[in-house]
């Protein structure tokens, strides 16, 4: 009878832990999309890779420089063998992992402006709102954007 | 004055031998992934991404036993189209889900007309002994496209890796 209860009691678990993970999922993929940070200067498409989130510049506002006249390049980044690398189709969101309750965590972002990666959070207002928070170190000591979702749910 | 000069040397023999025992031997193995295909069915001008999975295969060396990894060679074969006209840049990433993604190569802009390509390697290169303890790698290719190629746009790709492994 003990045996019973405690089969009944694991089939039971399962049925309810498999449909969580899956809405898990699902609450997750809610970031995928292009978005359009508050300077409006370039967006971003975020996709999801090996169960983890990604975004990269899809457009840019200016993307040709003005010095050279050809396609801008990520001539900031400390590693010099990538300044040939191309700004659009650059992967600038890395890494993020959904935590739950429209957060996701764990990830960097990339500033070309600088060369400079940040630890980063992102949290979901509402689904065509986000709150991305760059920082180093301490959460407290950084800096948020509001991004947009370019085409509305 | 001596007698601390004397254990000054005795301790840098210590240490000396300490740090030659603990180092072992290391031998550099060259690694070779399969040839990966990774395609897009409906590639549009501009910015396109495309993966492929590899199921990682270290043959005889064991995961443990590998100090240090890098990427020595990065080759793109051209599929459809045939040649590499249509790309203007591409970036190659290697990304699973218990490591962080590592950039390993770039290409900007890319020889035309070729069958294959060679890419640049990227200076700094972390995690990738993280990246070789996971089941799979995906191959992910950041490509610039000239314009919307009518039949899709595939590749496969090939990635080198030397090892440093302790005997």
């Amino acid at each position: 009878m003990k045996k019973l209860f405690i089969f009944l009691l694991t089939i039971a678990a399962l049925y309810i832990s498999e449909p969580i993970q899956a809405q898990d999922a699902k609450d997750g993929d809610a970031l995928i999309g292009v978005w359009e940070p508050s300077h409006g200067k370039a967006r971003i498409k975020i996709d999801k890779i090996a169960d983890k989130y990604y975004g990269r510049i899809v457009w840019l506002k200016e993307p040709k420089d003005p010095q050279t006249g050809e396609p801008k390049l990520d001539k900031n980044n400390p590693d010099e063998s990538m300044h040939s690398a191309p700004l659009r189709g650059y992967r600038m969101l890395k890494d993020f992992e959904y935590q739950g309750d429209g957060v996701w965590v764990e990830g960097t972002i990339y500033d070309p402006e600088n060369g400079n990666t940040y630890s980063s959070e992102i949290t979901l207002k509402d689904e065509n709102t986000l709150d991305i928070r760059g920082y180093i170190g301490m959460k407290t000591f950084g800096r948020s954007d509001v991004w947009k979702r370019l085409k509305l749910k | 004055m001596k007698i601390s000069m004397k254990r000054a040397l005795q301790l840098t023999s210590i240490v000396v031998l300490f740090f030659l025992f603990s180092c072992g031997e290391t031998e550099i193995i060259s690694l070779s992934s399969e040839s990966i295909e990774m395609s897009e069915e409906y590639p549009m001008e501009g910015s396109n991404t495309v993966t492929g999975v590899w199921k990682v295969d270290l043959g005889s060396i064991e995961i443990n036993e590998i100090k240090s990894a890098k990427v020595t060679a990065v080759t793109v074969e051209m599929l459809e189209p045939s040649g590499s006209d249509v790309m203007t840049g591409i970036i190659m990433q290697l990304a699973a889900s218990g490591a962080s993604m590592q950039r390993v190569g770039v290409l900007n802009p890319v020889p035309g007309n070729s069958k294959s390509v060679e890419m640049s390697i990227a200076d700094e290169q972390e995690n990738l002994v993280d990246l070789l303890k996971q089941d799979e790698i995906t191959f992910v290719a950041d490509v610039n496209l000239k314009s919307e190629p009518s039949n899709g746009f595939s590749i496969k790709t090939t990635i080198e890796f030397e090892l440093e492994v302790t005997q």
